[in-house]
């Protein structure tokens, strides 16, 4: 559903953002990508949006090469930011249908957005509510709430729980479990060591560009993945062989 | 909510059949409902139809006086006809003043000739010292200057305070090309400013008419129609300048300082500039000088007339008995009248074509400095508008040569039938001098001229005049939304 062949990104200045990538998040599938700051997490959600253009390799949505068909790939992936920061005049509803026509929904009920607000855990008087007044945490529900209504088979989510109180997080967390039931295909970054071992399925370390890690749930049953992250990011630990990380 | 079946063909197909035309009025109507509930449409609304209505009703009240001032200049110029009465002449104001003023206040509002001298009158405006010092509010100023402003607070955020929010990343997120996503801002902020300017000009019209203003006669709706469209034009060159720095900038704040500087050099300095400029380039003696200048040579040619003319007064005199420096001009002596001619005639043919070619020359450079302050003017869409507007409002710079002219002729006239009959001579003798003027004998009683008129141009000549500038006015439109959209579709969105 989201697959990454020998992704590589060098931006004009000369800085190798990423470096082949390789990696693919099957449907009902939650992928999370760890790693510091400017390790090439956001680069691959942008070229997976076609924000920016691979150097080389392709990213693919649903099968389709995003570089040569960003329209049509687009139709497939809903995406949420770490800043959510939507239109602050426009009411939460306003917003969510905004978001939805744009992603292609015609003819939603009024209903149907509270339903879907409900899900994420937006208060009811915030429903009718400029954005405007939401807290950071609201935002982000509304923004999950955009995604979901999109109802699109991928997800690409970046740094979603960034900011977020606990409390928060927890709900977001719950969420993204019932997305993954519903068979949809969820890549995430984050800095979130607890909520990616939490909730991935697989979990990737970008160090400098390059994915240094894979892990699966069954494997991190027996691995310390705190300890894994700082030994890589502490560069203790070299790359592991590609079909390592394949497998 | 529906489950999403990933390979589902009907989510295939709902998703193709949703995502088409849909998703760019999705765009205008989140655009214009954003533009419409932010504080800069009420501020909009209420500049619209504070300025536009008001400004049109007291341009109107100041149109009907000038009007009845008119009237009875006409009434003391019919009075005195017989007299001096064509010899002078008076301008109609221009009825579509009350939407674009132009040189109405500045050009003279008549003029008195006399041999040799043409006396302008004082400009309409003289006397309201307020209005000298800051300038009338008119429909062209409110376009100009206001709605200009007001364009640029619009378009400041439509692009880089998207990319701020990060909303644009969301939208850039759905399938929808960026170009929709640019027509959508482009036609959404348009409908949005150009709503409440049609609504306050259309009030300012419903005004207009319940005062008794001519608005159906002469072509003077056509006219406002196509300043009204123009009007559009110039507001959307002004929306599509913000949203190409919007798209260049990733902060508002650096827009908004850009646009207001650009919006100063494009508004108050280059139309003054441009003057400055073609005054270095191509320099122009002031009026003042040139008629210093033919007042000289008039005063020269007549003592040189005089010198001639002093040895046949003085032998008629001699001839005549009469006393030293008694000297007469004796019409009764065919003659006298005749050797006075000969002397005479080729001074002042001499001094009318050295006239004519000062004149002349003052007229052609002023002209050619006058083209270059245009051109360099047309730099700015606020200039080009001005143009326009004041061309089709009969009081811009076509109209002002044209009244020139018209007095040129009008004099010409008043010189053939009245001044060509007429003698002036100036004898001087050792500190003595003796002027002697009237009607030549011979030559018939001058004939009363006919009186000055004036006509604007029509409707076909203001539109030829302008449309070079209302193309010009498109081009920069073209070219700010060719340079928006390049600048949006190579934007790389990190």
């Amino acid at each position: 559903m989201i697959e990454a062949i020998n992704l590589t990104k060098r931006y004009e200045d000369g800085v190798l953002a990423l470096d082949s990538l390789n990696l693919k998040v099957n449907p009902g599938e939650i992928y999370c990508l760890l790693g510091a700051n400017g390790a090439g997490k956001t680069t691959t959600i942008n070229l997976f949006l076609n924000f920016i253009p691979p150097t080389s390799g392709t990213p693919l949505i649903n099968g389709i090469d995003v570089t040569r068909d960003p329209l049509e790939a687009k139709k497939y992936v809903a995406y949420l930011s770490e800043n959510v920061m939507l239109y602050g005049n426009f009411t939460a509803r306003q917003n969510l249908d905004f978001f939805a026509k744009l992603g292609g929904k015609k003819n939603l009920k009024k209903e149907d957005y509270y339903m879907v607000m409900r899900e994420v855990g937006l208060p009811e008087r915030a429903f009718e509510q400029r954005v405007k007044e939401f807290s950071k945490g609201m935002r982000q529900k509304l923004g999950i709430a955009i995604c979901m209504i999109k109802d699109a088979p991928a997800l690409l989510l970046d740094e979603p729980t960034a900011g977020l109180d606990p409390a928060s997080a927890a709900e977001f967390i719950e969420t993204l479990k019932e997305l993954r039931r519903r068979g949809k295909a969820i890549l995430m970054s984050t800095h979130d060591i607890f909520r990616a071992k939490e909730i991935a399925d697989r979990v990737g370390i970008m160090k400098e560009g390059r994915k240094v890690m894979e892990r699966t749930r069954e494997e991190l049953e027996y691995e310390n993945l705190e300890r894994l992250y700082l030994d890589y990011m502490r560069g203790g630990l070299g790359p592991e062989p590609e079909e390592r990380r394949a497998s | 909510m529906a489950k999403a079946d990933v390979q589902s063909p009907e989510l295939n197909q709902t998703l193709e059949a949703a995502i088409g035309p849909a998703s760019f009025l999705t765009l205008l109507q989140k655009e214009i409902l954003d533009l419409v509930m932010s504080v800069r449409f009420i501020v909009l609304l209420m500049l619209c139809v504070l300025l536009i209505p008001l400004s049109l009703y007291v341009n109107a009240q100041t149109y009907e006086r000038w009007l009845a001032d008119y009237n009875e200049q006409l009434k003391i110029e019919s009075a005195l006809r017989g007299s001096r009465g064509g010899w002078s002449g008076t301008r109609p104001p221009s009825p579509l003043a009350v939407f674009a003023n132009g040189i109405e206040t500045s050009l003279p509002k008549g003029f008195s000739i006399q041999p040799n001298q043409i006396q302008m009158d004082k400009p309409r405006s003289y006397g309201d010292p307020i209005y000298e010092v800051f300038g009338r509010i008119d429909f062209l100023f409110v376009v100009q200057a206001v709605l200009s402003l007001i364009a640029f607070l619009f378009a400041f955020d439509a692009i880089s305070g998207e990319k701020e929010m990060g909303t644009l990343r969301l939208c850039l997120a759905n399938a929808v090309p960026r170009y929709k996503i640019l027509l959508g801002k482009f036609t959404g902020g348009m409908l949005t400013l150009a709503v409440p300017f049609l609504i306050a000009t259309g009030l300012g019209l419903i005004i207009l008419t319940a005062t008794g203003y001519p608005l159906f006669d002469q072509n003077l709706g056509t006219k406002v129609l196509l300043m009204v469209i123009t009007s559009i034009v110039y507001i959307g060159t002004f929306y599509l300048l913000g949203m190409l720095i919007s798209s260049l900038s990733h902060q508002s704040k650096t827009t908004l300082i850009v646009l207001m500087l650009i919006w100063v050099v494009l508004v108050l300095a280059v139309p003054r500039l441009s003057i400055i400029v073609a005054g270095m380039i191509r320099p122009v003696e002031s009026d003042a000088v040139i008629a210093l200048r033919k007042k000289l040579l008039v005063e020269n040619i007549q003592k040189e007339k005089g010198r001639a003319l002093k040895d046949l007064y003085f032998e008629k005199a001699r001839q005549e008995g009469l006393a030293e420096g008694a000297l007469t001009f004796d019409a009764n002596d065919p003659e006298f009248v005749r050797r006075r001619n000969e002397i005479a005639k080729p001074f002042e043919a001499r001094m009318r074509d050295e006239l004519a070619k000062i004149d002349e020359d003052h007229q052609r450079k002023k002209q050619r400095q006058l083209r270059l302050a245009r051109n360099i003017a047309r730099i700015s869409p606020a200039s080009v508008f001005a143009y326009v507007m004041t061309d089709m409002a009969d009081t811009g710079e076509t109209v002002k040569m044209r009244f020139f002219d018209a007095v040129r002729r009008h004099y010409d006239r008043v010189d053939r039938l009245v001044f060509s009959r007429m003698y002036q001579d100036l004898i001087m003798d050792e500190g003595h001098y003796w002027r002697f003027g009237g009607t030549l004998p011979g030559e018939e009683r001058p004939e009363e001229p006919p009186r000055f008129e004036f006509r604007f141009p029509e409707i076909s000549e203001s539109l030829a005049h302008s449309l070079p500038d209302v193309a010009l006015l498109v081009i920069y439109a073209l070219f700010f939304f060719i340079a928006t959209h390049m600048a949006f579709i190579r934007y790389d969105v990190r």
